[in-house]
């Protein structure tokens, strides 16, 4: 693949997980979801990315995202516990599917992604209000996180030929 | 589903269960009870509430030194924040807390409003 071929995916990919990001902002879930629990469409994304190319990519992908994301509308706390379960979960994503793919659908590491960004987030929650207290949410966002991964693993999965497909293809 | 995925099934449902199992024993066996809540704005104290004012019912408005503000709800020993024009409201959406413990955090205002608590000893209950 050209160096040209890949920064252009990589453009369309980060704009598609900015608008899916944006997008979800606007779906009502209080009451439904616990409170900081996210659909995580933009994982999506994500996952496509690792699938493509790898860890670095795919966090190139997430960090642009949120910090465009926190721009159109976030703020500067908002990018900072969006980051750190970003990374955290790009990180754990591409080592299983690095590492692991054999003994991991990608439903899988999309919950392990999922229950990894809101481990870090909650992490940001109790450095910066300086208490553990926040992880009391933590068996609730659990169950959302297992809930929304496993969909949004399951989309990747749908990709998962096309995406293979990239590298056969030629202008 | 393949073998690491029952694993990390596995292992998520120790962890609800561990979850579960600490909040539980925090709201039914702990012997702690609630002794009012205090609320804090960029780490400083901003206002303490005793659990008699727990008790009545008041509503007051926090204007935050950076911009915004928070309505908190006081009703029957519990404590909310009932609006706020934060972005991600998730300071809105935890709803009421009364156990002690409890926590609400509005980090984009560095609020945090939690339910303290102390040992209850033999003595306490000898009155």
């Amino acid at each position: 693949m050209s160096k040209t071929h890949k920064m252009v995916l990589l453009g369309i990919m980060i704009s598609l997980a900015l608008a899916l990001h944006i997008f979800e902002g606007f779906i009502p879930l209080s009451g439904i979801m616990p409170p900081g629990a996210k659909l995580g469409l933009a994982n999506v994304v994500t996952l496509a990315a690792i699938m493509a190319f790898g860890f670095k990519e795919a966090l190139a992908v997430v960090l642009l995202r949120t910090l465009l994301g926190s721009m159109f509308g976030g703020g500067l706390m908002v990018f900072w516990y969006s980051i750190a379960g970003g990374v955290l979960s790009t990180a754990v994503m591409s080592m299983m599917y690095k590492r692991y793919r054999a003994s991991f659908s990608l439903a899988g590491i999309s919950i392990a992604g999922g229950v990894c960004h809101n481990i870090g987030q909650l992490l940001v929650f109790a450095v910066m209000a300086s208490t553990g207290g926040v992880f009391a949410y933590l068996p609730a966002l659990i169950i959302a996180g297992v809930a929304t991964g496993y969909f949004v693993g399951l989309v990747a999965s749908f990709l998962e030929k096309y995406i293979k497909g990239i590298y056969n293809f030629h202008l | 589903m393949k073998k690491g995925d029952k694993l990390l099934i596995i292992v998520l449902a120790a962890a609800l269960i561990a979850g579960y199992g600490t909040i539980y024993y925090r709201d039914h066996f702990s012997q702690t009870r609630a002794t009012g809540a205090i609320i804090k704005v960029d780490g400083k104290v901003y206002k303490t509430i005793s659990s008699s004012q727990m008790q009545s019912d008041a509503t007051f408005t926090i204007d935050i030194p950076t911009g915004g503000y928070n309505v908190v709800d006081i009703n029957g020993g519990r404590i909310r924040v009932k609006a706020a024009d934060c972005r991600d409201k998730i300071c809105v959406n935890t709803g009421w807390i009364s156990k002690p413990g409890e926590t609400i955090v509005c980090l984009p205002h560095r609020l945090i409003i939690q339910i303290t608590g102390q040992a209850q000893d033999i003595d306490s209950l000898s009155y």
